[in-house]
């Protein structure tokens, strides 16, 4: 997406399952990972710090 | 196989967005290099699973990942989806056990408890890693639509994790990343092309 953004697609069978969106902030110590996955409304956010 | 947020790294993976901009010394310098440490606090850990009677002592157990898994609740590994076996223990009537494994070890623990208004099921959920470390969360759902007892959908309102979950990033092959966990829980390396790729430490077969 850019140079702080991927988004991976995990799939079984050629079936996407779920998404992710890695994306890091503008100053390097916070890393988010938002998750979705198909049919489903709600949406799983990981927020990381950098050690 | 929820809760996959906390398995994601035992996973195979599609990776887009770099694609053509990578070159052998990107991911040296790449801002994802490093190790992170989940903040419980900042996050959305949000898991619906999905309870069903096929009638007599038979249930299906929606997880997510479209394919749910059919089980006598007689405590017995039964066959389920993705080479993953299933047993569900009814240890009372508002307790249930419920146990997934690959090749007879155990992947996850789940022990239900039914809340006495029937409307609220709390799962102290265990992850077991390959090297026998352990990811430990306790959810409280709420009941979502109909159902009697544990059948019904269930929607997570609250979540406590109970385990320190560190990820490492580092390069991988020049142009790639790698995520390890540390526990154990897996390593997944990615490259950043645009291409499927098989996961050799995938938990569930067939995954890319």
């Amino acid at each position: 997406v850019d140079g702080r953004t991927l988004e991976m697609t995990d799939k079984i069978g050629g079936k996407v399952i779920d998404t992710q969106e890695v994306m890091v902030s503008g100053d390097g110590k916070t890393l988010t990972m938002t998750q979705r996955e198909p049919g489903r409304s709600e949406t799983n956010v990981m927020v990381f710090e950098r050690e | 196989v929820q809760k996959r947020v906390f398995q994601f790294l035992a996973m195979g993976c599609m990776v887009a967005g770099m694609a053509g901009a990578a070159c052998p010394a990107w991911a040296q310098k790449s801002p994802f290099v490093g190790d992170w440490k989940l903040n419980p606090a900042k996050s959305k850990l949000v898991d619906e699973m999905k309870v069903e009677s096929l009638g007599g002592n038979k249930y299906s157990f929606d997880f997510g990942g479209g394919s749910p898994m059919v089980a006598v609740a007689d405590g017995t590994d039964q066959p389920g989806s993705f080479g993953i076996t299933i047993g569900v223990s009814i240890d009372g009537p508002q307790e249930w056990t419920v146990v997934r494994k690959k090749d007879g070890k155990v992947l996850v623990t789940g022990v239900w408890t039914l809340g006495n208004d029937g409307n609220t099921l709390h799962d102290h959920f265990t992850s077991v890693h390959p090297n026998g470390g352990t990811t430990s969360l306790d959810y409280v759902y709420e009941r979502r639509g109909g159902g009697q007892g544990f059948v019904g959908d269930w929607v997570s309102k609250s979540e406590q994790v109970n385990s320190a979950f560190v990820m490492h990033v580092k390069p991988f092959e020049g142009e790639g990343l790698s995520f390890v966990t540390s526990g154990g829980a897996g390593t997944r390396d990615v490259k950043l092309d645009g291409k499927d790729y098989a996961n050799v430490g995938a938990v569930v077969d067939g995954m890319t």
